[in-house]
């Protein structure tokens, strides 16, 4: 009698086998987070809103020259108050239906940036805020020292461009567009 | 159509902001709404008619009036255009985000479906090349080709530099040059063979993302936008980048979004930095061109109209700008541009102004803060009105001033003195200042004065011999705006109180005076390049003087206002009026005028009088209450019109294509036509002129675009149309649709002939008709009153009554109960016949007791010899008629014309036979005939044809005499 069981046990072996072997193949050029953080705020003479998260996932291949992004909205804390926190996640980025914000994609310049240095790069890809994806280039400022990278970037997000619908009367308040700001340490895996 | 909110206002005196180059367009901007929903313009298109459309994140909207219309196919499907083209053939394509393509051919909105797959991505570029294809570029799947037949997927693997296409250019109409995120590809594409060639950063390409190409004025180059390296002008034949000239290389705007090339000026749109601009002819970049700092900063397309203004799409407005024909020189911190009242470009293309009462002078060619230069003549003399400047040929400034005389300067070495040797000069009003070559004029509230420049006297010091002159020598009056010297040498004024006066051959001619010129007071005075002179006037519109008379320019030929303050002539010999609604541009010869006013911001400027000057590269510069204005007139402004287009046309509300149907059968009658015509300035000023020929006799001026013909009888049509955006329709293009409504059967003429003839035949008929029935009623009541007659005359025949008393004579005394039977029945008779003989019928039964009584006289005169049998149904007798007397008078003529006797008896017999009464007797005719007038049968006949359309039938033979009667039944 063929016992199922076996079968199963030894594909799982087999399938743990070859996925470490990729992943020790490609690690050379992949770099993870090891300290990161990321706000925004909207400066508008009325009212300021502004947030932080450091619980930003993701990393950058630097063989293949992409990269990918992604931090749950929820994980946004700091705000000027408890209540725009509540507005912030359930009226305007409804983080119960879209947890996530993501950015994957390819680095533009061809510049080798495993070597100490800095580096103003650009980065092309998938900017998804609110379920709405929008073809971003996104420049950055790079510092590499003994293998480590420290990411410097800044740039906005237009709410009408990720459906973000605000009512007209906070139209005046909030600023149409959001600043980002982000902060990343990434290190050779 | 949704309703859709159209804000628009204008911005030219909001915030002063310190720039470099403080030098503006006129530009205006406006909301795009729908459903209080702000929508975002991504991507504009000019068509073959001049019409813009707008491609924004909820469809795509034609701009063909004072609002733009959406256009739909009905069904709430939300197209994100981002990409817009019009092919050869008129068809607008427009590529979505989601790699849907719409087209749009004859106002109708449809899904292009090729065989092949369509792309999954953005649609960044759609682009038609000489062979008629159209190549459309993608956002991750590189090139799509359709060749009118099959789809064509080009990618990287082909060797395209990158999938990511951002927009395309052919130079020749052949090659496609893609514009990628890894630098340009220059693709070639024949017969399924594909070339492609790279060019990068590795080539020497500043940044490898490259946003936008267009074509650069100079041949076989084109400009090139990076995504963070600013532009670049790049050589095609040697394919390699060309320096153009950019004074400062360093680009710190951002991504760009697209580029246009207008005459010297480039227009930069960027992400996140407005509109930049780029001077060509100087290398000078202008940071911010439109001045208001609210206007968006993120500007995704540009497109010059058919006007000259450029459109720019952003992200929640649409605005549009003079581009580089109609500048306005901004206040900036250090100098107040107000109250300029006058200006003047000399020989040296310097410009001198005198802003708020002080005196500048800058460069012509590239005024800007860096070439200001002020002189202080006015020092000592704070506050002075500058009313005019001349430069004298030995180089020396005239400054003309209001209320301080007159003062001449050395530009070089800025000294100047006051003329004080001359008396109208010293202390007075100068006004106006002109010259040439050795003589210098001015003009003030107190005649003109010469002078005359001598090698002796040019000097600073030297004083200036002089020749006054005033109303009395000719002039016509002492105030005198404006003098003007033309080619020919005559000097030309135009006075306050006397119109146009010339002065020629050392001698004045008023034109007033003499009845030639109509106005009073003349402003301004200009020579155009005919050496006709153009005058302007108070209230009167602009003369022109070809040297024999004066033509008179009004709103008739398309003038906003006829108080014309200043003129000029350009170098398209367009003349230049201003006046305080704003510029208008005249072009005599096609007489069409051009207007910039309120709708380009010039309105609340407040041009001075003859502030106005010409600089030796054709510029016009004005100078108002509100700041300096420069006007680089194009050669558009000399024969743009609004043309008026049919935009479609509506056959029961129902959109026909007029360019294949254009006979319509006469039930198709009901015409209502859409027109449009694109003049963005200010759609709200154009009006329409139709003239529907084959209906109507001229043109019908209207505002109204839709026009309604509701029933149109059949004939052959044409509807022409022209707009105009003043009320000169005159040399407006006209635009004409032909059609033909076909005749119905009924209203051809041999219808109608056929027509007339059965009316006239059953008229003719129905007369005929008429006149017979007349004519038979007449007889039938003659029948009636003979047989009346007959039957009164029976009632009196003396025969009867005699033979009756005769017989009751015989009787009275044997049997007197018979006499009196006889007296009864007579008595009986004379009553009936009486009461009987005025009815139409009577009954039959009625008729037979009248026979009765009639046929017991008689029978007691012949006793046996005449015998009568009568045998009727009773019921035939109540139901049946018949006209009075009808039988009686037959037995009459039976006792009449028979002999009666014993031997010879009468038998009378009376029978029913079907639908007849049949009376018959026995044939005995008496010997003699009894005199009778044969009228009685006869007149029994005739009642019952004419009465009753019957026929009596009389049988004669030998042996008896049988008349047969129809019944008559009731009704």
């Amino acid at each position: 009698m063929f016992d199922f069981k076996i079968i199963k046990f030894l594909c799982c072996v087999a399938g743990l086998f070859f996925s470490t072997g990729l992943l020790a193949q490609t690690n050379a050029g992949i770099y993870i987070i090891k300290e990161n953080l990321i706000s925004f705020h909207s400066n508008t003479n009325l009212e300021l809103i502004k947030a932080s998260s450091k619980e930003l996932k993701g990393l950058i291949d630097a063989q293949k020259r992409t990269f990918a992004f992604s931090v749950a909205i929820k994980t946004f804390d700091n705000f000027n108050s408890p209540l725009q926190k509540e507005h912030f996640n359930e009226n305007y980025l409804e983080s119960n239906k879209y947890e996530t914000a993501n950015f994957t994609g390819h680095i533009v310049e061809e510049d080798d940036f495993t070597k100490d240095g800095s580096y103003n790069l650009r980065a092309k890809g998938k900017f998804t805020v609110h379920g709405v994806s929008q073809e971003r280039i996104l420049q950055g400022d790079l510092l590499v020292k003994n293998g480590v990278i420290i990411l410097n970037c800044t740039f906005t997000v237009a709410l009408a461009e990720h459906d973000i619908k605000i009512p007209r009367i906070v139209h005046e308040k909030l600023a149409s567009e959001i600043k980002v700001e982000l902060h990343v340490e990434f290190v050779k895996k | 159509m949704s309703p859709l909110k159209f804000i628009c206002f204008f911005v030219c005196f909001c915030i002063p902001v310190e720039q470099l180059h403080a030098q503006y367009p006129f530009s205006k901007k406006m909301d795009i709404e729908e459903e209080n929903l702000i929508l975002k313009a991504n991507v504009l298109l000019r068509d073959h008619q001049g019409f813009l459309w707008i491609g924004s994140s909820v469809g795509l909207f034609k701009y063909n009036a004072s609002i733009p219309e959406k256009i739909s196919n009905g069904k709430k499907e939300k197209l994100n255009i981002t990409t817009l083209l019009e092919d050869t053939e008129g068809t607008i394509w427009a590529g979505c985000k989601d790699g849907r393509i719409v087209k749009v051919e004859n106002n109708k909105i449809s899904f292009f479906k090729p065989k092949e797959k369509l792309p999954g991505v953005s649609i960044t570029a759609i682009y038609q090349d000489a062979k008629k294809r159209l190549w459309f570029a993608t956002g991750g799947e590189g090139l799509y080709c359709y060749d009118q037949v099959h789809v064509v997927n080009i990618t990287e693997k082909d060797g395209l530099g990158a999938d990511f296409v951002n927009c395309l250019y052919s130079p020749n109409g052949s090659d496609i040059i893609a514009g990628t995120d890894h630098g340009l590809s220059f693709l070639t594409y024949e017969n399924g063979n594909k070339k492609i060639q790279i060019f990068t950063t590795k080539n020497g390409l500043p940044d490898n993302i490259v946003s936008c190409i267009t074509k650069s004025k100079s041949p076989n180059r084109i400009w090139v936008g990076t995504q963070s390296k600013g532009f670049l002008l790049f050589s095609l034949d040697k394919k390699q980048i060309v320096d153009a000239g950019i004074k400062n290389s360093l680009w710190l705007y951002g991504q760009i979004n697209d580029l246009i090339e207008i005459n010297h000026s480039i227009f930069i749109a960027t992400e996140e930095n407005g509109i930049i601009g780029f001077d060509s002819k100087t290398g000078y970049l202008n940071k911010s061109v439109l001045r208001d700092t609210l206007f968006p900063k993120r500007i995704s397309d540009l497109q010059p109209d058919n006007e000259g203004n450029i459109w720019a799409a952003s992200e929640n407005k649409l605005i549009s700008f003079t581009g580089d024909y109609l500048h306005y020189w901004v206040a900036a911190k250090e100098v107040k541009f107000l109250k300029v009242h006058s200006l003047y470009a000399d020989d040296d293309n310097k410009l001198w102004f005198t802003p708020d009462f002080r005196l500048f002078e800058s460069s012509a060619d590239h005024f800007c803060k860096d070439n200001l230069h002020s002189y202080d003549i006015t020092a000592p003399l704070n506050h002075i009105d500058i009313t005019c400047f001349y430069k004298d040929r030995f180089g020396y400034l005239w400054i003309g001033t209001m209320g301080e005389g007159l003062f001449r300067m050395n530009v070089e070495t800025r000294k100047w003195r006051r003329i004080t040797e001359n008396p109208i000069a010293y202390f007075g009003n100068i006004l106006s200042i002109a010259g040439k070559d050795d003589q210098v004029w001015i003009s003030t509230l107190n005649g003109v004065s010469r002078f005359s420049l001598t090698e002796e006297n040019y000097e600073l010091n030297s004083k200036i011999s002089f020749t006054n002159y005033n109303k009395k020598d000719g002039l016509g009056s002492d105030y005198i705006y404006h003098m003007l010297i033309d080619k020919k040498n005559r000097v030309w004024f135009a006075t306050d109180g006397a119109g146009v006066t010339v002065f020629e051959n050392h001698a004045f001619v008023n034109f007033y005076s003499t009845g030639q010129f109509p106005s009073s007071v003349a402003y301004s005075l200009a020579e155009d390049n005919n050496q006709h002179i153009w005058i302007s006037t108070y209230n009167k519109g602009l003369f022109e003087y070809d040297g024999s008379k004066f033509i008179q320019y009004g709103t008739k030929n398309g003038l906003t206002d006829l108080a014309i303050s200043s003129i000029s002539v350009d170098v398209y010999n367009n003349v230049i009026a201003i006046n305080k609604k704003g510029i208008d541009v005249l072009n005599p010869a096609l007489n069409i005028v051009q207007h910039f006013g309120a709708e380009s911001g010039f309105s609340e400027l407040q041009p001075n009088l003859n502030s106005i000057t010409k600089a030796q590269d054709g510029k016009i510069w004005i100078g108002t209450e509100n700041g300096i204005v420069c006007l680089n007139t194009q050669p558009s402004f000399s024969n743009f019109l609004p043309v008026a287009v049919i935009e479609y046309v509506n056959l029961f509300n129902k959109p026909i294509d007029t360019t294949v149907r254009n006979i319509f059968t006469y039930d198709q009658n009901n015409f209502s036509f859409k027109l449009a015509a694109a003049y963005y300035k200010a759609p709200e000023k154009i009006q329409f002129q139709y003239w529907l020929e084959g209906y109507s006799k001229n043109w019908e001026t209207t505002k109204d675009r839709f026009i309604n013909f509701p029933q149109l009888p059949h004939g052959t049509y044409c509807m022409k149309v022209r707009a105009s955006a003043n009320d000169n329709f005159e040399s407006s293009p006209i635009t004409f649709y032909n059609f033909t409504i076909t005749q119905s059967f009924w209203t051809t003429w041999w219808f109608r002939i056929l027509i007339l003839l059965c009316f006239s035949g059953f008229i003719y008929w129905f007369v005929k008709q008429r006149i017979q029935i007349v004519k038979k009623t007449e007889h039938a009541e003659r029948e009636k009153f003979q047989l009346q007659y007959e039957a009164l005359k029976n009632q009196v025949n003396p025969h009867f009554l005699f033979n009756s008393f005769n017989a009751l004579m015989n009787i009275v005394e044997d049997d007197p109960k018979e006499a009196a039977a006889l007296i009864k029945h007579l008595s009986q008779f004379y009553r009936k016949m009486t009461a009987y003989s005025q009815k139409e019928l009577i009954t039959l039964d009625e008729e037979l007791e009248l026979l009765n009584s009639y046929l017991f006289i008689q029978k007691k005169r012949f006793g046996t010899a005449l015998q009568v049998n009568i045998d009727i149904e009773p019921a035939l007798k109540k139901s049946t008629f018949i006209p009075p007397l009808v039988l009686q008078l037959l037995a009459e003529n039976a006792v009449k014309h028979n002999t009666i006797s014993k031997d010879k008896p009468l038998h009378i017999t009376i029978f029913s036979e079907g639908d007849l009464i049949v009376m018959q007797n026995n044939f005995n005719p008496k010997l003699e005939k009894e005199e009778s007038e044969g009228v009685g049968l006869q007149n029994i006949k005739n009642r019952y044809k004419f009465l009753l359309n019957k026929k009596v039938i009389q049988e004669e033979n030998n042996e008896a005499f049988i008349v047969k009667l129809p019944l008559i039944y009731s009704n």
